[in-house]
């Protein structure tokens, strides 16, 4: 991974880290991803499909939830909701 | 300490009354946490009340919950309304439930009483407790060593006598691997027996609550108090035999087939560490178990993985930290999107933003098959792989961790060699088993060394019951802890 690699991955993770940590960041990457080649050794044509993890997600309605703390714990909220700086 | 029955006995019988008991722990917290910051926070005023009012329930006669008046401790993860909850991270500093977590509510209903929270990795990302806004904690059997992680500060809580039981969350052997540094028993239920409902999310996948205790009886007993169906929790398993801790009762191993994989007892493991998990397979064969090993071949696979997968499901489950409507927002006079990133960059640690990262990266377009395809499909075989085991075996043995607790700063600087202090506990969380660690020895610093025992999905019971025989015949005693102590119960 080199240094426009990690531009683009800290874009995507909406993260904003120092110039000077970057390298440090991105060589421990690819050093961690370095390691992950070991999987490409695996056949997984066996894996057997029975096994796969069922589906969990459900239709649960909504519930509106209230609570004092919801507005104690927002950093900027107002009655008509959370407030945020502009968008553009 | 007491174990939880003679506890029990001492505020039935009234010779100790549920306040005292509360007091005393909260002054033994006090003393004990100047040395090890395994507490961050004490509900001191909430303790005192919950006990005052147990006790009056039971001066007037009126039906007394099982564990009244025994405190216990939360990590830091878990929410408790009206409590702060910061897993251990600027991103959290000064938020408030409004809520309270399932398996916290199960231990309330129960009649214990929670104490404090307890420190943890930022996020439940580590294997240290070195990653932690509030600072490192100490393992009690040696100050200048770590406690473990992520749940180091539960682990150091109850090793050091400061509470007989201690909530922690496993992901990839955060219950254990602590608890294996610590000297303590720490449990990692099957996925889906405890509800996850009101734990904050790391990777929904593979994290599971379960407790520390100084004795297996006690953890299986507070295993059964957290565990049920909960309907606030998609993943938790309606059709479950309950689990019964207060019926473990094998005085042998006799016709118990116990397998231990070749990897896990190779030179990569600490020479001290097999030695002592080769005495403790010693006990079990003279315990009655038969006793056989066998190569699993997804070792260094399942810690690559492992860490596709968690990140993977970090990138996701944090990216609702955004400053907007909980949590810490920087300060910017730019516009939203500025806000939102430098909000990440100063609320989030270094470990955090690494594995935010990672996990962004194998989920990339492009990159996607290669990485988090490919680690599902092992995954998937290695939980195959596990299920074939269990066709042979009753029970798989291994070290919990590859060495004791290593010194503070050892390996912070290197991820990777850090990632590998969980090469014996990752698979049974891919595989969503239930795994205990037992100490079963100590190396040559005096520093303890963890036993794992892992059985099939749901069969919590058998691995209580072997593990009890097991820490009856080795005869462990907790009390060398430097810190550790007996709070006056």
């Amino acid at each position: 991974m080199n240094s426009v690699d990690i531009d683009s991955i800290l874009a995507l993770s909406y993260l904003d880290v120092p110039e000077d940590q970057k390298k440090t960041f991105s060589n421990q990457i690819r050093r961690i991803l370095d390691y992950m080649s070991v999987l490409n050794k695996v056949d997984c044509e066996s894996a057997d499909s029975r096994l796969e993890t069922p589906m969990v997600a459900r239709d649960d309605s909504p519930v509106v939830f209230e609570h004092a703390l919801v507005k104690e714990n927002a950093p900027d909220y107002r009655p008509e909701g959370f407030a945020v700086p502009k968008i553009l | 300490m007491s174990s939880l029955l003679n506890i029990q006995e001492k505020i039935k019988k009234k010779d100790v009354s549920c306040e005292e008991l509360i007091r005393s722990t909260l002054d033994e917290i006090t003393t004990k946490n100047k040395n090890l910051n395994a507490f961050i926070d004490v509900f001191d005023t909430r303790a005192i009340s919950i006990a005052k009012a147990q006790d009056d329930a039971m001066a007037q006669g009126k039906a007394v919950k099982p564990f009244a008046g025994i405190p216990f401790a939360i990590k830091d993860n878990m929410c408790l309304e009206g409590e702060l909850v910061t897993c251990a991270s600027k991103m959290l500093s000064g938020y408030r439930s409004p809520f309270t977590s399932t398996a916290v509510l199960n231990m309330i209903n129960a009649g214990f009483i929670p104490v404090g929270r307890t420190n943890m990795d930022e996020f439940a990302m580590g294997s240290s407790n070195e990653y932690s806004v509030y600072g490192p904690v100490s393992n009690p059997w040696a100050t200048g060593h770590v406690s473990g992680g992520s749940s180091g500060g539960s682990a150091a809580a109850v090793a050091a006598g400061m509470v007989p039981v201690a909530l922690g969350s496993d992901t990839g052997g955060s219950i254990r691997q602590p608890a294996s540094f610590c000297g303590v028993v720490g449990v990692k239920p099957t996925y889906g027996r405890v509800s996850r409902y009101g734990l904050v999310a790391f990777a929904s996948s593979l994290d599971q609550i379960g407790p520390f205790c100084q004795h297996v009886k006690d953890a299986a007993l507070v295993t059964q108090v957290l565990s049920g169906f909960d309907p606030n929790d998609s993943t938790s398993e309606p059709n479950v035999e309950p689990l019964r801790g207060d019926n473990l009762n094998l005085t042998s191993l006799n016709g118990q087939r116990v397998g231990i994989p070749n990897q896990l007892m190779s030179n990569t493991i600490n020479a001290s560490v097999r030695m002592a998990v080769q005495h403790a397979i010693e006990h079990m064969e003279n315990l009655g178990a038969h006793i056989s090993y066998f190569d699993f071949p997804f070792v260094d696979e399942a810690l690559a993985t492992y860490y596709i997968i968690a990140p993977a499901e970090v990138s996701s489950n944090l990216s609702r930290f955004d400053g907007v409507r909980f949590g810490y927002r920087h300060a910017s006079a730019g516009t939203l999107n500025d806000m939102i990133r430098s909000s990440r960059d100063h609320g989030f640690g270094d470990e955090v933003k690494r594995r935010i990262m990672l996990g962004t990266y194998v989920l990339s377009s492009g990159y996607y098959d290669a990485y988090y395809g490919k680690a599902q499909h092992v995954r998937r075989l290695i939980t195959q792989t596990f299920s074939d085991l269990f066709k042979t075996y009753d029970i798989i043995c291994s070290p919990t961790a590859p060495t004791t607790a290593f010194k503070k700063g050892e390996n912070t600087n290197d991820p990777m060699q850090m990632y590998l202090s969980d090469i014996a506990t990752i698979p049974v969380n891919l595989a969503g088993l239930p795994g205990v660690s037992i100490p079963c020895g100590t190396d040559d610093q005096g520093l303890p060394i963890g036993f794992q025992l892992v059985g099939r999905w749901f069969d919590e019971h058998r691995i209580f019951d072997v593990a009890q025989c097991l820490e009856h015949s080795i005869g462990f005693n907790p009390k060398f802890s430097q810190i550790g102590g007996h709070n006056g119960i």
